[in-house]
């Protein structure tokens, strides 16, 4: 099996009833990478899966897998395989015939795509249950037929749609392990949906945030989280603290901010100038007490224990919340301290005002 | 259809699209076009072409009756001949006994009905009442073939009616061919008003009927010209919808607690048992279970063996002849209609949910107001449409329970139409405005209830 | 919980008016005297039953049974089964069209199809026995076997789509498209997931629609022209104003029996489909 790449060229997607679910996207998926599409519900990431595998097509623009254009061609003519949110294991098939399906499909004779789906289940572990009904199985055990299922055509590229949505907690983080391993051992393209930054972040090579329709960002984990492109890549992904503002000066690759709340110093990736509607990004972790720059005094409202470390809720005298990491190692503070608390100008970021994931923290704790 | 042909296949798509296509059109919606057609077209032997074809036919025919009659009058001398029926078969076989000696005595001819009836003052076929000639309508001249006169100039007279007629039938048969042949007078019929004659005491009898009095307030019984008119076809239909609607109201009544009772009072272990006892009688065939009263009613049946046994009654009851036993075995035989939608949706409803407004202290019939009857609505709807129509339609029940002997249902009258006075364009009209009503009535009741025909769907299995 | 007592008595009265007139039936069936009676008790006999399967000259030396033309009665059930071999498959084919059509296809005419549909099976089942009547001679088709098949398919056909229809609302497109994906045929994937998954709809719709065409009277009545079938004899023989010998109870009870073994059958078959989703 060999992953190919997927090219997405001026691509836009619009509903019949006029709705647009893509706005113009180009965007390239490296061969065998494990490329994660992250963003909230209703954000157009499936309409987009839909239209890689061949169910949506595109209104305007080009899909090329492995430099092909695959216009015209049905999804069971493409190079991929698709992984539904709900799996849709075919219930009255064995998991054997389930996993056969394609082969089946493609005119193996039965002797030969038995042994091949014996494989496959042996590759996910599953080998002893090939004679079972998906619906005697449980649902990592099911989520692993789908995957081998999905394996048996030999896709070069594999769309995998929120497939661990339906798993409880435990078992969601057993099985990014086990989808991550199952990548790289098969070298498969894997483009990934989910609005789980967790999932994105553990598993993919790269993710693109995308948010209304628009892919706002695209860039390694690391990229997103610590140096998110736009305000709604910021407070979707991972927890913030934000202080609205304008800009007062610009030095080199820093700027100051001048708001409500006090002037601050932090890095200005966008090159924003001066005078520029902006809000300076701080992590909860990269807050800390007793720190001078970037100062602002609080009072300590409660203490929420969340096992490894501490979440400290602040408020400010002007009425700002504000919420700070720290290990649980340290003395534990009591609620009504007055304290000050600062950040370092390289841990914080200045980005252009714009929409917020309000409720980025609950969506993904889903 | 773009969505049907990637999930199906061309192939698939199109032989589905075929079926349904034969089934509506075909099986469907060309078959009520004719029966429009068929109602909307009046009766062939009403058009004006065809009474003038049966004058030349009857003059014709008159000719070689006379002749025929000459023949044999020279053969058996005076014995009597025996009428050649004619080819419409109206003749009336004159014997010798029967033959009506003329007024005047002149003629030695017995009664010929074709002669008689070559007359060019003939009455054409209008409805309400209108009276219409052909001779006066057609400027043909006032000729008839009179037994006064000899015979050769009896046969001179019908041979030139015929002429004058056949030249008038061909005419008009060209007009017609082209002219539209379609008219409402079989819906009027419908409505038409016809003239119960009686005698005094059955009228003080009859007029202090509730339901005479009833019928007289809507207009579809009155009094005109000191004789009772009654518009008999809009009785029937009436009396019938009337039927309908209380049968329906009935089975619900009858129904609601039985589909609770086995939707949601009952373990669901017993209620499988429950329900296996109303779906047994409910698949037997119609006929049998309605066969199967015939012997409770029948006048030594059982009803009766029980009511004169217990001395209740003197004599045994004709339950035959009353209209409350075609009602109830209606009712009998398809309440069970009404049962299965209102199950169907009662059994999705969480009893958690009857439980918790119990436990909020609601009564059993707030329970039922508040939760229990807005989640089976649709099946209620759906349960009170099958039944209504059903019982509308009704043919099997009245046709047995009553074997003739009691006034009939709608679905008779339009069997009747069509198979026993052989009218099938007033019998089309019938089904076809009796379609619309019905229709109508269930659309009206849809709103009402704000049910959709997807309901249907849903409520089945 | 007196309101709970009333409810089950209640329900036992209506069982009991349900089935008093079919139990009175079948007794009246084994009472050696016809008219069919139960108050006049003549001795037990199962001579209304041997009816259809004694030889020609005992049938012959009875009084009672002389009478009937145990011929003409065969010939008719005959004619049933001819119409329900060709009704029952075809309104299997017509349903599923109509259920696919109206679940799959969306469309603004999906409403006005719906009504097309299923105004055939809300219809007076006599006026669709009279539409293919007049329709079908028109096109120079006498009334005969062929009305009553067309007649009955028209609505029969309801029946299976609105049971299929059921069924396919209940498979996620998902899995379709899963098979699509994979590589399938829309063929293949029709005759692999699909109709395996529409196989218990349809066998319960093919009993159902057979129960029906068998049991239909109002619309066979109108379309039969001088053909019989087993729904319209006996409604010949309930009709005689002086009574029928008690064979028809007989076969009433057959009927029965067979409906009764049917109806465990399929309630037993639907219980184990429950069980296996």
């Amino acid at each position: 099996m060999r992953g190919r790449d997927v090219t997405l060229d001026g691509v836009e997607i619009t509903y019949p009833n006029g709705f647009r679910a893509v706005h113009r996207t180009d965007l390239t998926v490296r061969a065998g990478e494990f490329f994660s599409i992250l963003g909230p519900s209703g954000c157009g990431k499936t309409t987009l899966l839909r239209a890689v595998s061949g169910f949506v097509a595109p209104s305007r623009g080009r899909i090329l897998i492995g430099g092909e254009d695959q216009a015209g061609l049905g999804p069971n003519a493409r190079p991929t395989a698709l992984i539904f949110q709900n799996l849709a294991l075919f219930p009255l098939m064995s998991v054997r015939d389930n996993v056969a399906f394609g082969l089946e499909a493609r005119g193996v004779g039965r002797r030969a795509r038995h042994a091949r789906a014996d494989e496959l289940l042996a590759l996910v572990a599953l080998a002893d249950q090939a004679d079972k009904t998906p619906g005697a199985l449980s649902g990592g055990q099911r989520q692993r037929v789908a995957i081998a299922r999905a394996l048996a055509v030999e896709p070069a590229v594999l769309l995998l749609d929120e497939p661990l949505s339906a798993l409880d907690l435990k078992l969601r983080s057993h099985m990014r392990t086990e989808l991550r391993a199952l990548q790289q051992k098969t070298g498969v393209t894997f483009i990934y949906i989910t609005h789980d930054q967790g999932e994105a972040l553990t598993m993919s090579d790269r993710i693109a945030v995308m948010n209304r329709g628009r892919i706002e960002q695209v860039g390694t984990g690391d990229d997103i989280y610590s140096t998110p492109a736009t305000a709604f890549a910021a407070t979707f992904v991972g927890e913030t603290n934000r202080f609205a503002g304008r800009i007062e000066a610009v030095d080199g690759r820093h700027a100051v901010l001048a708001g409500a709340e006090g002037r601050f110093r932090a890095r200005n990736t966008q090159g924003l100038p001066v005078g520029a509607e902006a809000i300076c990004f701080v992590r909860p972790e990269a807050m800390r007490t007793g720190v001078a720059e970037n100062g602002l005094g609080a009072t300590l409202e409660r203490r929420d224990l969340e096992g490894p470390f501490v979440s400290l809720h602040y408020r400010t005298a002007k009425g700002t919340a504000l919420t700070v990491h720290r290990t649980n190692l340290g003395p534990a503070g009591g609620a009504g301290e007055a304290e000050t608390l600062g950040f370092a100008a390289d841990d914080a970021l200045i980005l252009p005002a714009g929409e917020l994931a309000e409720t980025g923290r609950e969506l993904a704790a889903e | 259809m773009r969505g049907l042909v990637r999930s199906f296949g061309p192939t698939l798509t199109a032989g589905f699209v075929l079926a349904v296509l034969v089934w509506s059109l075909v099986l469907i919606l060309a078959p009520q076009w004719a029966m429009l057609d068929r109602a909307l077209t009046a009766p062939k032997r009403a058009l004006d072409s065809s009474v003038a074809a049966s004058l030349a036919q009857d003059s014709l025919t008159c000719i070689s009756v006379l002749d025929a009659h000459a023949a044999s009058d020279a053969a058996a001398a005076g014995a009597g001949g025996l009428a050649v029926p004619s080819a419409s078969g109206m003749a009336v076989p004159s014997m010798g006994g029967m033959a009506v000696p003329s007024a005047s005595g002149g003629a030695a001819r017995p009664y010929i009905l074709q002669c008689d009836r070559a007359d060019t003052h003939r009455a054409m076929v209008r409805a309400n009442g209108v009276t219409e000639h052909l001779d006066t309508l057609y400027d043909l001249p006032p000729l008839a073939v009179r037994d006064s006169d000899p015979v050769e100039t009896q046969k001179a007279t019908a041979a030139e009616i015929a002429a004058l007629a056949e030249a008038l039938a061909d005419r008009l048969r060209a007009e017609e061919a082209t002219r539209s042949p379609y008219t409402a007078a079989n819906f009027a019929t419908l409505v038409q008003p016809v003239l119960i004659p009686m005698t005094p005491e059955t009228r003080a009898l009859e007029d202090a009927q509730l339901s005479n009095r009833l019928l007289g307030l809507i207009g579809l019984r009155f009094e005109r010209d000191g004789e009772i008119h009654a518009r008999i076809g809009l009785i029937t239909l009436t009396r019938t919808l009337v039927y309908a609607v209380l049968v329906t109201a009935l089975a619900l009544l009858l129904c609601y607690p039985i589909a609770y009772k086995v939707a949601l009072a009952t373990p669901p272990e017993r209620a499988v048992w429950l329900f296996l006892g109303l779906v047994i009688p409910y698949a037997i065939v119609e006929l049998m279970r309605v066969y199967a009263w015939t012997t409770i009613i029948d006048t030594n049946g059982v009803l009766n063996a029980v009511l004169t046994g217990s001395g209740l009654v003197a004599e045994p009851v004709q339950f035959k002849r009353m209209p409350g036993t075609v009602f109830l075995v209606v009712v009998y035989t398809y309440v069970l209609f009404m049962v299965f939608p209102i199950f169907n949706v009662m059994s999705t409803l969480d009893r958690n949910q009857i439980e918790a407004a119990r436990d909020l202290g609601a009564r059993a019939w707030r329970v039922h107001w508040r939760i229990v009857i807005p989640h089976a609505k649709p099946g209620i709807a759906v349960g009170c449409i099958a039944t209504f129509m059903l019982a509308a339609g009704a043919f099997s029940v009245p046709r047995i329970i009553s074997r003739g002997l009691q006034s009939e249902w709608f679905s008779q009258t339009i069997y009747n139409k069509f198979f026993e006075s052989e009218n099938s364009n007033v019998g089309a009209a019938y089904s076809f405005a009796y379609t619309l009503l019905c229709f109508a009535i269930v659309a009206v009741f849809m709103a009402v209830m704000r049910t959709r025909l997807k309901d249907f769907a849903r409520v089945q299995s | 919980m007196r309101s709970d007592r009333l409810l089950t008595a209640y329900t036992w009265a209506f069982l009991g008016f349900m089935f008093a007139p079919l139990l009175l039936m079948v007794l009246a069936s084994f009472n050696d005297t016809s008219p069919p009676s139960v108050t006049d008790w003549q001795g037990f006999t199962l001579k209304w039953y041997s009816f259809f399967w004694t030889d020609d000259a005992s049938l012959r030396a009875d009084p009672v049974l002389r009478a009937l033309d145990r011929d003409r009665f065969v010939a008719c059930l005959g004619n049933s089964v001819q119409v329900a071999v060709v009704v029952v498959p075809l309104a299997l084919l017509l349903g599923l069209a109509g259920a696919v059509l109206l679940t799959r296809w969306q469309s603004r005419a999906n409403d006005l199809l719906w009504w097309v549909l299923l105004s055939p099976m809300l219809a007076p089942g006599i006026v669709l026995g009279l539409s293919a009547l007049v329709f079908w001679g028109r096109l120079g088709v006498d009334a005969g076997l062929f009305t009553i098949m067309m007649a009955q398919l028209t609505f029969i056909a309801g029946y299976p789509m609105l049971i299929l229809m059921a069924r396919l609302q209940r498979q996620p497109v998902d899995i379709e498209e899963a098979a699509l994906d994979l590589g399938a045929t829309p063929l293949r994937v029709f005759f692999r997931i699909t109709l395996p998954f529409l196989a218990p709809a349809l066998a319960s719709a093919a009993v159902i629609a057979t129960l029906v065409s068998f049991e239909n009277y109002n619309t066979t009545m109108f379309a039969k022209g001088g053909a019989c079938t087993l729904a319209t004899e006996i409604g010949a023989m309930a009709r005689n104003p002086n009574g029928h010998p008690p064979v028809i109870n007989a076969l009433g009870t057959f009927i029965i029996l067979a409906t009764v073994g049917v109806s465990v059958a399929h309630a037993l078959l639907k219980r184990r489909e429950a069980t296996a989703r």
